[in-house]
Parts: structure tokens; C-alpha cells; sequence
């Protein structure tokens, strides 16, 4: 009889599974492991008070703020640098959050320089007697400017301007030109009075006024608004622009003007106006400074150039002390 | 070493094993990946927030406005602890507003500087006791820079998200890990358990007991799921052994279930298979019963076979020993009986000792009679084979027996079929077969029956079969097996000497045939079976089968001799 015998395996497996399976419970902690970024040392226990610290002895230039500081910045900083250099003073941007934080700083000095509409100007120059030195051209080559009156496309209750009786206005702010004098004294022309609106607001809040009516009256917070010509393409990017139709643009009056504070040393102020008078808008050397400060030009100016803007306040019976 | 452990504790050790290592292995990734994630996303937002104050400072930063700036900085860290400080840097490089609480750390102005044109630097700083990401990001209107955003994002956050990551898995990992253990040792004892009963079953066959039972009993049994009512079944009350295994090679008959053919296959299809097919362990079981089972059979076999044959060496003994003692008796009864007969002439037919002479002379052959069947029970005299017709072969002892059936109403039914029959046998010894059978009939049925006499064929078989029924009370089952035993015998005494049966099967036999029988008992004051049922509901079946003739294609004459 044949006999079989079985012979006992061993009972591990070959060496190659037994690599395979080494390798497979190394896989994980190889994967877990891996270089981590050096980190910088930095002695946190050496501490200093900090502060801000106003800078002593430099001009400050404001910029009336009917924008966002952003853009006021962004239009106004060239030509900053310009007035810099050709002055060789230490010329700053301030930034007033208001116009009434405007008037108040130029009262309290704090605002050497600014660049306002002429009924800040006519309100800053009858109660601290601050001067007008210059005047701008617009972008269009005009030297003055308008307002316009605003309404939703869709809003079928206002199709003349007689229909904004009884409606809520909104407007830039009580010292605004273009954003409510204007207006005020185109309505006023047309036989409507201040108490014939249902509701007159100005925006509240720093920087962007111009922007924040347009954006009051499209999301019909507001049946009319009134922004000074040119506002709504600030908004083209932003909001779809066939949905506001203006209602009506006012007379035009005279363009922003700059003003020096009361006190400012002569010197100063003649070399500021020097260095404004000498932009060249068409030459290469300046046209992005005035491209970013929209104007086409700056002409100098006297005090009587605002005199129809002194006779429209009180036209509509705008007391300037307020 | 591993070899040693027991099974139970191979697959508890097995699955723990797996598991931990598949819990570690998750938890070294994922807390590698997670930690990688979370940090990008912390420097996601971290440069958005940085990018977010310096959106939010521009304004109040050109107003100077130290109240909006210093709430600017300090709103983030109302919401995220994770926030370690935020400062604004002027255009002059100095610190404008900050969150840090006793003074502003100089130091941090040393680190993370960051171009106009990036929109956000980060760097990982130290402390000595934090790790810090700080963030630096430019306060840029159109190309001019006014200030510079920092921010510091603690990595402790991360550190922590990744940590409680890392201990949820570890934590989940042990709850499986004794989950694991628990049913691992479950399964395995379901496995061991039924492991060891196969080895208390081997150590029982080893101890010479072949009555095990591994397995347990099926829950569901094939005659109800069959609705079968085949009593004879071994399936039928077998609930231990798989019918798939029985069916064929252990049951005496197919019950229509994987019969013919590859039997499993055809089970694997059957509700009975499908409904108790069990696993390996199982499967194993069940060849281990059913080995211990067909061990048992043949073995069972094996001592019958043994019995039967210490019995036949005895018979042999005994017909010798017959034999001989026959043959020393028949010349004497011979010669007495011879005596006898003349004796007879000598009386008077009326006279007292012509009775007692006949008594005698009727015993006498009686005694001849017995002495003659001994002889031929144990002498294999000569045969003459020939080719012969069953049916002329049977008409002819029907003839001699018919008389005598008819004075005890005993009716005698021919079937013989059509086409006659044909074998090859010992006229002389078959007519004594058949004479046996029919006055075994004779006698059983008493009066009032009917035996029927049968022949067809069937050539699938190549046999020539006769049956020989009749309508008596039967035999009972425990006599059945001991019918052709010599001597034994039913019948009253001095009725049969019970050796016609034996002297039957021997010849039949010796034409290479065999004998059926089959007995159904009538139940005491039952009736007969009526005259033309012979396979009726009583009595008892006499079957042989014999090998049919195939004559050579030159025929010759029916009854040509043969050589034996």
C-alpha cells in the first residue's frame, strides 16, 4: 500500500508577502509623516506703548466728502504729490466724514486747504472767512456744474415735476451744491416749496453720499433723489442704470472752487496756488492728475465767482450761518 | 508558536488586529490629511479676514477714525478665539490700533513683510510657547499703499480640531476594538463548538460507537417542505442527514429528488438543499455523519453476510450429515415398505390388519418421501438442461394440481403471456418448483381462493419471470426472512417436512434465477381476497426471475439439448 505523507507548510507566509504587508502597515505613518514649515521666532515679551501721533507741521488738504474716502483718495492723492513736490511742503489728505465735520474742522483750522462745492464755500467764507483762490474746469470743459433730480424707471406716479409734490426726497446733505441747493432752488422755480415734498432726508453716515441717494431712490426707499450731474456713473457697475430716469437737471452754477483757511500763511497759499495753476491738463505730465481728480482745468478765482450761489440761498431761504 | 494558539483565539486575535491596525492606520492618515485640510482652510480664512480688515480699515483709516479702526480689529476676535491679535500699520510703518493688552510687541513688526502686489502673506511665527500664523495683507487704494492689515491665527485651534479628531477615531476604534473581540469570539465558538463535536464524533467511531450525530437536526424537514408522504423514505424521519447525501446511495428508492444524473447539482436547485445547506464546518458534519452512517450499513452488511454464511456452513454440515443418513434409511424403508405391500394382499381388506397395514404403509411413505427430499436437498444430482417454454412447462403442473384445487374450491388462474417464455432449465426440477409453489399455495389458502399462475418478460432485463399468487392469509413479516431455511415450516405438524422451499430456492438458483416474495398478512377475521384479485390486497407473491434464452439464429428444435 502506498503510504502518502503530507508535509506540514510553515505557517508563515513567504518573504516577498511578508515585505508586502510590512510595507503596507508602514504606508500609513510614511503617508502621516511629512516636513512641517519652520516657524519665525518672535520675543513677544518686548511690548512699547503705541499711539497715533498727528504730524506736526504739515498742510492739510480736505476733500469735501461727498465720496468714499477711497475714491476722494484715489482722485485726489496725484495730485497731492504734485502739490508736494512743486511746493516742496508737507502737504497731507484729511478726510472729514461729513460736511458738517467739514465746516467744523475748517472752523477749527484743522483744514488748511480744501477742494468743496461753492455753497460749502459761500457757508465756510461768511462764518470763518475762509478764501476762494481757484476754480476748476469739469471734465465736459465747463466751468460750472448741475444737479439732477432722480426716480425709479418703474415708478408711474412721477412723470413731471410737478409730481414730486407729496413724494419723500432724499438728497446729499444740507451743504450740498449739486446734491440739494441746486435742486432745492430748481423746485423752487417751479413753484414748489419745501413743505410741499412729504419727506426731505439727506444720507447719513462718512463718505459716499452721492452714491447713497442713487442707491436710495433705486431700491425705492425714497421716490426722488437729487445728486449733483455725473453721480450715477459712479453706480454704472454696480446697479442696472436703466432703472433710474432723471426727472429733471437744474440750472448750472458755478464749479468747485479751492479755498484756503483763514490765517493761512501767504506764502503757503501762493505757492499752492501756483503749483494749481500750473497744471497743464493736456500735457502728458499732468492729465493723470487731473484725469484722477476730474477736472479739465484749474482757473483762478475770486470770491465774487460764488455770488450766484449766494443769491440762490437766499432765493430759497437757506440761512448760511446754519 | 502561532500554530499552538486555539482557533478561537487566532480569529479574535485576527479581527483586533486588523482593526487596530486599520483604526491606527486611519487615524495616523486622517489626522495627517485633516491636520493639512484644516490648516489650509484656517490660511484660507485666515487671508480673507486679513483681506476683510483691510477692506473694512480703509475707510476710517485715511479719517484717522482710531475708534472704527480699533473696532475693525477687535470684531474678529469677538467671534474666533482662535484669533490671536490684529493690528493696522500706518504708511509710516508704526502701529496705528492693535488688540495686544500691555503694549504692542515690537518684534512683530520685524516679521512678514509684504509687497503691494501680494494681496496677503502668511507666515507661521513662535512665541516660545504658541505657534502662531500670521497674516499680513496690504492696505492698497489704486497703487498706493496706506497701511498694512496683520493678523495671527492661533494653530492651537487646529491643533485641537485635530486632536479631538484624532481621539474620536481612537475612541471608535476601541468601542470596535471590543465590538471585534465580542464577535470574534462569538464566531468563533459557533466554529470551535462545532469542531469539537466532530472530534468527540471521530473519538466516538475511534471507541467503536458508530451511532453519532454531529450535526444538529435540520429546522426544516423534506417531507414537509415536499409535502411527501414516502414512509419508506430514509429521509422521511432522518432529520440529521442531508437527504442530498442519502438520496440514491442510501435510499432504497428515488423519491424524484436529484435521482439520475450528477445528484448534487440537481439538489443544489432543490427548496430542501436551499433551505438547510449550512456552511463548510456544516458540510463537513454532514459527510462525517454520513460516513459514520454508511460505516454502520455496511457493517451491519458485513455481519449478516457473516451470519448467513457461518449459517450455509452449518446447513452444508447438516445436509451431509442428512445425506448420509438418508441414504443408510431408504433401502430399509425400501424393503419395509416393499413387505408392507405384500403384507396387504394378505388381509382382508375388512380385516383389522389390512387398517393397520395401509396406516403403516401411508407412513412409510411418508418417511420415503423425506428421506427422498433430503436427498435431493443435499445432493447435487445430475442435470438436463434444455431450452424450455414456461408456459407448456406450467400449464403442464397446473394440470396435475387442477383436479385436486377444485375439491377445495381453490380456483386456478392462468396469466401467461402471450409470447411463450423461453429458458433453459431441468424440466424434471423446474415441474418440482412449481409443483412446491403451487402446493405451498394450495396449503396456505386452505379452501376458497384462487392462485394465479403468471409468466411475462422483461427483456430490459433479459428475464423470463413467473409469479405464483395466491389468497391466502400471507406469511407473517417475522417468518418472511426464514422461509427457505431447510425445515422450517408453517404448516401444522406432519403437514410439511420444511424442505420444499429450500430444495426451490436451490434449484432455482442453480438456473442462475432468484425468488421475490412477497407477503401481505390478512388480518385476523378479515375476508379473502376476492377469486381474480391474486395480487389482491392478501396473500402472498412468489416471484422468479430467470435469464431468458436467446436462441442461436439457426434455431434448432425448442427443447435441443444444451450443454450444461
Amino acid at each position: 500500500m502506498k503510504s502518502v505523507v503530507h508535509k506540514r507548510r510553515g505557517g508563515i507566509a513567504p518573504k516577498w508577502l511578508r515585505a508586502a504587508a510590512l510595507a503596507l502597515l508602514l504606508a500609513p505613518i510614511l503617508i502621516a509623516c511629512g516636513q512641517d514649515e519652520k516657524p519665525a521666532r518672535v520675543d513677544f515679551s518686548k511690548r512699547e506703548t503705541v499711539g497715533y501721533e498727528e504730524p506736526a507741521h504739515t498742510i492739510t488738504y480736505a476733500y469735501v466728502p461727498q465720496y468714499f474716502h477711497r475714491v476722494s483718495f484715489e482722485r485726489h492723492d496725484p495730485l497731492i504729490q504734485h502739490l508736494k513736490r512743486e511746493t516742496g511742503l508737507p502737504i497731507r489728505q484729511v478726510f472729514p466724514d461729513s460736511f458738517d465735520e467739514f465746516i467744523r474742522m475748517t472752523g477749527q483750522g484743522k483744514i488748511d486747504i480744501s477742494f468743496a462745492n461753492p455753497f460749502i464755500y459761500v457757508k465756510v467764507a461768511q462764518r470763518f472767512g475762509s478764501r476762494v483762490f481757484a476754480r476748476i474746469i469739469e471734465m465736459d470743459g465747463r466751468e460750472g456744474f448741475r444737479g439732477q433730480i432722480i426716480c425709479r424707471s418703474d415708478d408711474a406716479r412721477i412723470r413731471t415735476l410737478a409730481d414730486c409734490k407729496g413724494k419723500r426726497w432724499v438728497a446729499v446733505d444740507a451743504s450740498s451744491a449739486g446734491g440739494y441747493l441746486y435742486a432745492l432752488g430748481h423746485f423752487f422755480d417751479h413753484g414748489i416749496r419745501k413743505e410741499d415734498f412729504a419727506d426731505i432726508s439727506f444720507v447719513s453716515g462718512p463718505g459716499g453720499q452721492q452714491e447713497k441717494v442713487v442707491l436710495a431712490v433705486y431700491n425705492g426707499k425714497y421716490d426722488i433723489g437729487s445728486v449733483r450731474e455725473g453721480a450715477l456713473q459712479l453706480l454704472a457697475d454696480k446697479i442696472d442704470l436703466s432703472r433710474i430716469r432723471t426727472l429733471a437737471y437744474t440750472s448750472w452754477y458755478p464749479g468747485w472752487v479751492y479755498v484756503a483757511r483763514a490765517g493761512l500763511a501767504p506764502d503757503v497759499l501762493s505757492a499752492i496756488k501756483t503749483a494749481l495753476l500750473k497744471l497743464d491738463c493736456q500735457s502728458v505730465e499732468h492729465r493723470d492728475i487731473c484725469d484722477a481728480a476730474h477736472f479739465a482745468g484749474v482757473l483762478p478765482a475770486d470770491d465774487s465767482d460764488c455770488d450766484s450761489i449766494r443769491r440762490l440761498a437766499a432765493k430759497v431761504g437757506v440761512d448760511l450761518n446754519e | 508558536m502561532i500554530s499552538r494558539i486555539s482557533f478561537r483565539a487566532k480569529i479574535s486575535l485576527a479581527m483586533i488586529a486588523m482593526i487596530l491596525l486599520l483604526g491606527i492606520s486611519l487615524a495616523l492618515i486622517i489626522a495627517r490629511t485633516a491636520s493639512r485640510a484644516l490648516l489650509d482652510e484656517c490660511k484660507k480664512r485666515g487671508v480673507s479676514t486679513a483681506v476683510h480688515i483691510a477692506e473694512q480699515v480703509t475707510e476710517p483709516l485715511l479719517s484717522m477714525d482710531l475708534l472704527r479702526m480699533k473696532d475693525v480689529v477687535d470684531d474678529p476676535r469677538r467671534g474666533d478665539q482662535d484669533i490671536a491679535y490684529a493690528f493696522i500699520i500706518g504708511r509710516d510703518g508704526k502701529p496705528i490700533v492693535h488688540t495686544f493688552i500691555g503694549g504692542f510687541p515690537m518684534d512683530l513688526l520685524r516679521v512678514n513683510g509684504v509687497g503691494d502686489d501680494e494681496p496677503c502673506r502668511v507666515r507661521l511665527i513662535t512665541t516660545g510657547s504658541e505657534l502662531i500664523y500670521d497674516f499680513a495683507a496690504p492696505i492698497m487704494i489704486g497703487r498706493e499703499r496706506v497701511g498694512v492689515v496683520r493678523l495671527g491665527v492661533s494653530q492651537k485651534g487646529i491643533g485641537g480640531a485635530v486632536e479631538r479628531l484624532v481621539w474620536s477615531i481612537f475612541i471608535a476604534t476601541g468601542v470596535a476594538v471590543v465590538i471585534a473581540a465580542i464577535l470574534g469570539a462569538m464566531l468563533a465558538r459557533t466554529m470551535t463548538q462545532r469542531i469539537r463535536l466532530l472530534q468527540r464524533s471521530a473519538e466516538e467511531i475511534a471507541n467503536g460507537s458508530l451511532d453519532v450525530m454531529t450535526l444538529p437536526m435540520t429546522q426544516t424537514h423534506c417531507r414537509d417542505l415536499l409535502h411527501c408522504d414516502m414512509k419508506d423514505c430514509m429521509s422521511y424521519e432522518d432529520g440529521g442527514h442531508g437527504c442530498w447525501y442519502t438520496v440514491g446511495d442510501l435510499r432504497p428508492f428515488d423519491a424524484g429528488q436529484g435521482g439520475g444524473g450528477d445528484k448534487l447539482t440537481a439538489c443544489r436547485a432543490c427548496p430542501v438543499y436551499q433551505e438547510n445547506r449550512g456552511d463548510e464546518i456544516q458540510n463537513l458534519a454532514e459527510c462525517f455523519d454520513i460516513m459514520a452512517m454508511t460505516l454502520k450499513k455496511r457493517m451491519e452488511d458485513l455481519h449478516t453476510l457473516q451470519e448467513r454464511m457461518v449459517q450455509s456452513q452449518k446447513l452444508e454440515s447438516l445436509g451431509q450429515l442428512a445425506a448420509g443418513v438418508a441414504h443408510e434409511l431408504n433401502t430399509p424403508l425400501g424393503i419395509i415398505l416393499g413387505y408392507t405391500q405384500l403384507m396387504l394382499q394378505d388381509f382382508s381388506p375388512d380385516s383389522e390388519y389390512h387398517e393397520w397395514l395401509q396406516i403403516q404403509e401411508k407412513h412409510l411413505r411418508i418417511c420415503k418421501k423425506i428421506v427422498a427430499d433430503l436427498l435431493r436437498f443435499s445432493r447435487s444430482t445430475g442435470t438436463d438442461k434444455r431450452a424450455l417454454d414456461l408456459n407448456e412447462l406450467l400449464e403442464q403442473v397446473a394440470s396435475v394440481v387442477e383436479h385436486t384445487f377444485g375439491l377445495e374450491k381453490i380456483a386456478l388462474e392462468r396469466r401467461f403471456a402471450p409470447e411463450a417464455p423461453l429458458i433453459v432449465g431441468d424440466r424434471e426440477k423446474l415441474q418440482q418448483v412449481f409443483l412446491n409453489l403451487l402446493t405451498n399455495a394450495y396449503d396456505a389458502i386452505g379452501s376458497d381462493g384462487t392462485v394465479t399462475l403468471s409468466t411475462w418478460r422483461d427483456p430490459d432485463k433479459g428475464e423470463a419471470l413467473v409469479s405464483v399468487a395466491d389468497t391466502g392469509p400471507g406469511i407473517p413479516p417475522q417468518a418472511l426472512p426464514r422461509i427457505f431455511d431447510p425445515f422450517f415450516t408453517t404448516k401444522p405438524v406432519g403437514k410439511g417436512t420444511g424442505l420444499g422451499l429450500s430444495v426451490t430456492f436451490g434449484i432455482v438458483e442453480d438456473h442462475g434465477g432468484r425468488i421475490d416474495v412477497e407477503s401481505r398478512v390478512r388480518p385476523d377475521g378479515a375476508e379473502a381476497a376476492s377469486p381474480d384479485g391474486a395480487r389482491g390486497e392478501f396473500g402472498v407473491v412468489f416471484t422468479l426471475h430467470f435469464p431468458i434464452y436467446q436462441p442461436p439464429k439457426a434455431e434448432g428444435p425448442a427443447e435441443a439439448r444444451l450443454t450444461p
